[in-house]
């Protein structure tokens, strides 16, 4: 009976309309978009559809949900079962809100360890946030198993994971023995629809809410520090180019270009 | 947990849920739908596939049994990006809906047939209410049914019958003059003397089928009259139309929620005078009245819903919500054409088919005039004294 641990966490919605985007300079913090609620980051769900793909094949596998967050993730956990996962569990400790990757890893590696026995860790690529794509492979260090990352087809038979992954120039296909993590791109295929009758039973099902004591370790530290928060400016600039004939155009044009360096 | 709205975790597990399939699936169709006047069958097949037809049907009808408020957030979302499609699924599950509070017999007789493959999406329903000299007018109603042994036989006919065309029609609900003065009676599609006329040519709601239908001596069993012998008024009261107007009501939220947003975003990079439209006051007029109505005509079916699931009477909030939010969505995509100007005018943006397709919602399901009315007699207006 194969047990698999999908994380999942809950980002802004990236439809967000780029004009509703703000940061707070001062706090370094990204202000939400009012009246727009969080989602849970696609990879992720990705991620939960390669469990389910796993799950279709051999029933009797038991996928847990996995998330750390404040209140509201409780919605991206809810959003898992509908799609078919079986357990949830939220890890909602103010200690942790503002954790970074490594406090992150430390946290989910625990709780982990607490969930055990497991065959397999699926996670996205990369949250959509912030997109630092390290929290999988952080937590296999930590947790010292192997890590397959930016899987786009996961097989799981009898203690060994297959995965197919995606290179720059096309793909590999790599095996490890499990446990394992391993974390998946869009490249997996589309995350099922939650059916209705899933979504009320989901609603049913009860989510395990731990803080950082539940899991036996002390509070982590963030290794990291945010200097800086910004929205990047942009500025854009028109120049019409003249000439009496096309070719006179072309040859300016291509002049401008030699002198802004881009040809 | 819930948000802002009130709305419950599963309401907004249901409301992103149908909002991804109809962003996703949905949308990119909808415009050649609407200029070919074609439904698509396979993707109604798709919402059967999760559930979404079955929404209100209880779980031993292979349902999955929410409130009345889970199934007008799906209808508001769907009806974003097609207002035919959300309005051929309401229509199409009302004969399971009402088939489900049947008698024992009748649901042992209906359950495999007809209310299961309705929650699959295999199926819809046609409400044949309306005829050429009576709409909400039912006194006027001339379609017959005579009872003849164990045997209704009905003469008569109906216009602008939504689905009665759509291949995948099982039966039509038809309501009749009985002896014992008003029913519905269930006509499979099929049965001889039951026919219908081509689809009619309509301003919007193209994809969506709508005929004439005629019963010239059609005999059906007498197990079809809706809650059986003796209670085929009482079934047209239970049978739920207060609760139509709150799904009209939602479509129009949908259209005009979706009015807005375009507009805004339009507004806000069309330049004209060197400054995005946005930045005019009068076009902010347009863009805050459109913001106002589509939060107010949400509070108004919110607590509409919220009566009906709590099974209080609420026959003047369902005429309100259905009045202010068909009314307003006209008055958004009336605005939308005009902040999108001449491009709202072609049929290249969306706003040109929300504007057609709306302006049926303030005549469907009883009128703008027939729902004042109604409100006027919930609020007293026809009772002497103080």
């Amino acid at each position: 009976m194969p047990h698999i641990i999908c994380l999942a966490k809950q980002v802004p919605d990236p439809e967000t309309p780029a004009s509703q985007f703000r940061v707070d300079e001062a706090a370094k913090r990204v202000i939400p978009a009012p009246g727009i609620q969080p989602v849970p980051s696609q990879f992720d769900t990705i991620g939960v559809e390669g469990a389910l793909r796993i799950k279709d094949k051999i029933p009797d596998t038991t996928i847990t949900i996995l998330s750390l967050g404040p209140d509201s993730s409780r919605d991206t956990i809810k959003h898992c079962l509908a799609m078919g996962a079986d357990e949830g569990v939220h890890i909602n400790d103010p200690a942790v809100n503002e954790a970074d990757h490594w406090a992150t890893a430390e946290v989910l590696a625990a709780a982990i360890q607490k969930l055990a026995p497991y065959d397999l860790i699926i996670a996205g690529r990369q949250a959509v946030d912030w997109d630092m794509g390290v929290v999988g492979s952080t937590i296999a260090e930590i947790l010292g198993v192997p890590v397959i990352t930016i899987g786009k087809d996961v097989q799981y038979e009898n203690g060994v994971v297959r995965v197919e992954r995606v290179l720059m120039d096309g793909f590999e296909t790599v095996e490890a023995p499990t446990p394992c993590v391993v974390t998946v791109s869009n490249e997996l295929g589309e995350p099922r629809y939650p059916q209705l009758r899933q979504i009320m039973l989901a609603a049913r099902k009860e989510v395990k809410a731990w803080t950082v004591s539940d899991l036996g370790i002390p509070t982590p530290q963030n290794r990291t520090k945010l200097e800086a928060l910004f929205v990047p400016e942009t500025k854009v600039e028109t120049e019409f180019i003249d000439g009496d004939t096309p070719q006179e155009k072309a040859e300016k044009l291509a002049g401008r270009l030699r002198e802004a360096k881009l040809i | 947990m819930s948000d802002a709205n009130g709305y419950t975790e599963a309401q907004l597990q249901i409301q992103r849920m149908v909002r991804e399939f109809s962003r996703k699936e949905v949308a990119p169709g909808a415009e050649e739908r609407d200029r070919e006047s074609r439904f698509d069958y396979e993707l109604y097949r798709r919402l059967g596939g999760l559930g979404l037809p079955g929404m209100l049907l209880p779980e031993q009808f292979a349902g999955s049994d929410t409130d009345a408020l889970s199934f007008c957030l799906a209808l508001e979302e769907m009806s974003r990006v097609d207002m035919s499609l959300a309005l051929t699924m309401w229509v199409g599950i009302q004969g399971a809906q009402s088939m489900a509070h049947g008698t024992d017999e009748q649901i042992a007789a209906w359950r495999g047939k007809y209310i299961e493959p309705t929650a699959r999406g295999e199926m819809v329903s046609a409400g044949a209410i309306t005829e050429p000299d009576a709409g909400s007018d039912t006194a006027a109603l001339k379609t017959r049914a005579v009872a003849d042994g164990d045997e209704w036989v009905i003469n008569g006919s109906k216009i602008f019958i939504s689905n009665a065309g759509l291949e995948h029609c099982g039966f039509a609900m038809v309501l009749c003059r009985t002896d014992e003065g008003y029913g519905i009676i269930i006509v499979p599609t099929g049965t001889p003397g039951y026919t219908m006329g081509p689809p009619l040519r309509k301003m919007g709601l193209r994809s969506s089928d709508t005929r004439e239908l005629s019963f010239d001596d059609c005999r059906v069993p007498a197990l079809n009259l809706l809650g059986g012998r003796g209670s085929g008024r009482e079934a047209i009261i239970t049978g739920g139309f207060y609760i139509t107007r709150l799904y009209l009501g939602s479509q129009a939220i949908g259209v005009a929620a979706e009015c807005l947003d375009l507009s805004l975003a339009y507004a806000k990079r069309r330049i004209a005078f060197k400054r995005p439209i946005a930045r005019f006051e009068y076009v902010q007029g347009m863009l805050v009245e459109m913001a106002l109505e589509v939060e107010l005509g949400r509070l108004l079916r919110d607590k509409a819903c919220r009566m009906h699931d709590a099974h209080q009477y609420y026959a003047k909030e369902a005429a309100m919500t259905k009045l202010f939010c068909t009314e307003m969505a006209k008055r958004a995509a009336d605005h939308a054409v005009q902040v999108f100007g001449g491009a709202g005018y072609m049929d290249e943006t969306p706003v040109s088919r929300y504007y057609r397709d709306i302006r049926a919602a303030t005549i469907a399901e009883g009128t703008s005039e027939v729902q004042k009315y109604i409100i006027a007699r919930e609020m007293g207006c026809f009772q002497d004294g103080g």
